[in-house]
């Protein structure tokens, strides 16, 4: 049976990625195919729905697929990750010559954040905020690729550069963007200073809904945890995905996601989409 | 093993450096050396630098902590992405001549020759990857040669210079002529070294080299020519199709050798002639210089293709015998068409005749009849260099293009 994964087009490489994915699996004899989505909703939907087999999920899609899996007494796991997808974190930035010194002076003032559905510079970054007791902030979104959960990195440059140009007091990214801002000159040197650093977080994981072909689905697993970064065949690919090995999947680092999705409404329960101004 | 927050652990201090002004370099550089897992304890006083550490190391596939015992200290633990990257590497042949191998693969595509090439990658189209097919020993010196040997349009000719009397409009005419069909010429002359350029494996990069300087020698002549003939005018002379024709089955040779050997060894070789004779009876200054320092160039890509053609002759026995195919090929490819244009050998005798006396047309005609004769024993020479005998050689030289080139 053919082990059918389901993927979100965020960017024209994805289709160069899940096409190699494609042919080098095919090649080790599993019969596997994939396709593409345009946003995560859909993609969730049609795995609890058992249309596809596998979702290579963003977290917040994740935490959706597990809710929408148990609502309809069915279950997903998260089977396999990559290594770049664990223990990550996000950064609230000010400005160099910011009076802040800690988030409570944010207080009252405005913070850039990325599209309403990005975990890494949205939900995860104001959750935090509220923890940490700032509650009274203006938020200044910059919906770019709703629906790709912040995948798109348009959103949180965006916000980096409203930082830049003393649009807002403060913008937060993930770790990793704060260093690419840096480096390409979004955030020329000197100009920022980092306020605070949210506790660590996982990213992406590969969902496997109940209902896959048991045989295949472990097969796909083997096979990606096999992928080693020696062979010149797969690390171009790998590289493109942004991976050096595939890890197994965990779920214990949702957790700041997940608390993130409560306060807000994101998801009900259910795994219903409730977010207001979300429209993917 | 040395575990976390071991005293035997080194320690990289960053002073004030960030990874926003180059931190990774000193980073990269504590990890290089050590062995997979083995750790490096990395502290600094850049507020951001927890924070980068954490992002660079896990895009590098190192591992990373923070180190809660000591303040703005963190540990990395090497990985072995780097490491995986180069395993399966090798090198490129030997950067020098004699690191050419005699079958470079693909897969090396435009790497230089020598380095070293990380496995993977795109497969380069170079058809031409034969040692025995595309090099000549003496291409790195040709090369050298070729490259010093460049000249400037605009200050090699005096492009004011006058001739001692005036040249009569239809000697003009004929000068006119001649040009539009040089430039013609050196177009095919062109085309076609560009043509194998694209598809010689960059490995034999001197053949490449010399092919891209010859390339450019045809660029300029055909500037120098197209110059000399509107020097005086507004219209180029005329193109026929006889000579259209024949060059057109020039570029029609796919085979690296026979290409090389039709175009260089018996085309251009044919003009070393024709360009001696123009310079000798050149009316003005302006077509004696370009056509003197076109044949200086011409002469070169003559040699490179009688030592490349010699080369391989001495690894293939059946040469000869493609060679004469070709040839024949050639001829019977061209035998119901005009060969040279009408306009361009009547030309030829203007130029050579200087006068329109009976007797000077008469020797005009006599001096191309000996160009012919010495385009035909360049070609024998030729030929014979090439291994066929002096019968033999006589027969080929005489199923030459009528067209000269």
């Amino acid at each position: 049976m053919t082990l059918l994964m389901g993927g979100v087009a965020y960017d024209p490489k994805v289709l160069t990625i899940w096409d190699g994915f494609r042919r080098w699996l095919r090649a080790q004899g599993l019969d596997f195919d994939h396709v593409l989505y345009s946003h995560y909703e859909r993609q969730v939907e049609d795995l609890v729905a058992g249309h596809i087999h596998a979702a290579w999920n963003s977290p917040l899609a994740w935490v959706r697929s597990e809710r929408l899996a148990a609502t309809q007494g069915r279950r997903v796991e998260s089977a396999i990750m990559r290594d770049t997808d664990q223990d990550l974190t996000s950064v609230v930035v000010v400005r160099g010559d910011s009076p802040a010194s800690s988030v409570a002076d944010l207080a009252g003032g405005t913070v850039a954040v990325g599209a309403v559905d990005s975990p890494q510079s949205t939900l995860i970054p104001l959750s935090f905020l509220r923890a940490s007791g700032v509650t009274d902030l203006r938020v200044r979104r910059f919906d770019v690729g709703v629906g790709l959960h912040g995948d798109h990195v348009g959103g949180e440059r965006d916000a980096a550069r409203a930082l830049v140009a003393g649009e807002v007091d403060a913008a937060c990214m993930i770790d990793g963007n704060h260093l690419l801002f840096g480096q390409e000159g979004t955030l020329p040197p000197g100009s920022t200073r980092l306020l605070a650093q949210t506790p660590v977080y996982d990213h992406c994981t590969m969902a496997i809904v109940d209902t896959a072909p048991a045989a295949e689905a472990a097969e796909f697993v083997r096979l990606l945890a096999s992928m080693s970064y020696a062979d010149p065949e797969v690390r171009p690919l790998l590289d493109l995905e942004g991976l050096k090995q595939w890890v197994p999947g965990r779920t214990s680092g949702f957790g700041p996601l997940t608390r993130a999705v409560d306060e807000v409404g994101f998801y009900d329960a259910g795994g219903a989409v409730t977010a207001t101004e979300y429209t993917p | 093993m040395t575990g976390p927050g071991a005293p035997l652990d080194p320690v990289l201090d960053l002073g004030f450096l960030g990874f926003e002004r180059g931190a990774h370099l000193l980073v990269d550089r504590a990890l290089r050396d050590l062995p997979v897992g083995g750790r490096v304890t990395v502290t600094g006083g850049d507020p951001a630098l927890g924070v980068h550490l954490r992002a660079w190391a896990r895009r590098r596939g190192h591992g990373f902590a923070v180190r809660s015992d000591r303040t703005a200290t963190w540990e990395l633990v090497r990985g072995s992405a780097d490491i995986d990257r180069w395993a399966g590497a090798e090198r490129a042949g030997g950067p020098g001549v004699d690191g050419i191998v005699a079958r470079p693969p693909a897969r090396w595509g435009l790497a230089a020759r020598g380095a070293l090439v990380e496995a993977g990658g795109p497969r380069g189209r170079f058809d031409l990857d034969d040692r025995d097919v595309v090099w000549a020993d003496l291409a790195p010196r040709l090369y050298a040669h070729a490259a010093a040997a460049q000249w400037d349009p605009a200050t090699a000719v005096d492009w004011t210079a006058t001739p001692d009397q005036p040249v009569p409009a239809d000697v003009e005419a004929a000068v006119v002529q001649v040009m539009t069909y040089l430039v013609e010429n050196e177009q095919a002359a062109l085309v076609v070294p560009a043509g194998l350029l694209a598809r010689v494996h960059p490995h034999f990069r001197e053949v490449q080299q010399l092919l891209a300087v010859q390339a450019a020698d045809e660029a300029r002549h055909m500037e120098v020519f197209t110059r000399r003939a509107l020097l005086h005018g507004a219209d180029m002379g005329t193109s026929s199709a006889g000579g259209r024709s024949s060059l057109a089955t020039l570029l029609a040779e796919p085979d690296f050798s026979l290409a090389t050997f039709l175009l260089s060894v018996l085309g251009e070789g044919s003009f070393l002639a024709l360009l001696a004779f123009l310079e000798r009876h050149a009316p003005d200054p302006v077509t004696a210089r370009v056509t003197h320092l076109a044949r200086i160039d011409e002469a070169r890509h003559v040699a490179f293709g009688v030592a490349h053609l010699e080369h391989q002759g001495r690894r293939d026995p059946t040469l000869p015998g493609r060679l004469r195919a070709a040839i024949e090929r050639r001829h019977d490819a061209l035998v119901d068409t005009a060969g040279l244009n009408a306009d361009v050998f009547d030309a030829l005798v203007v130029l050579a005749a200087g006068d329109w006396t009976p007797e000077a047309i008469a020797r005009g005609h006599d001096a191309v009849q000996d160009l012919h004769h010495a385009m035909d024993d360049g070609r024998r020479q030729r030929l014979a260099r090439l291994g066929f005998p002096p019968d033999e050689a006589a027969e080929l030289s005489a199923l030459h293009t009528r067209n000269f080139m």
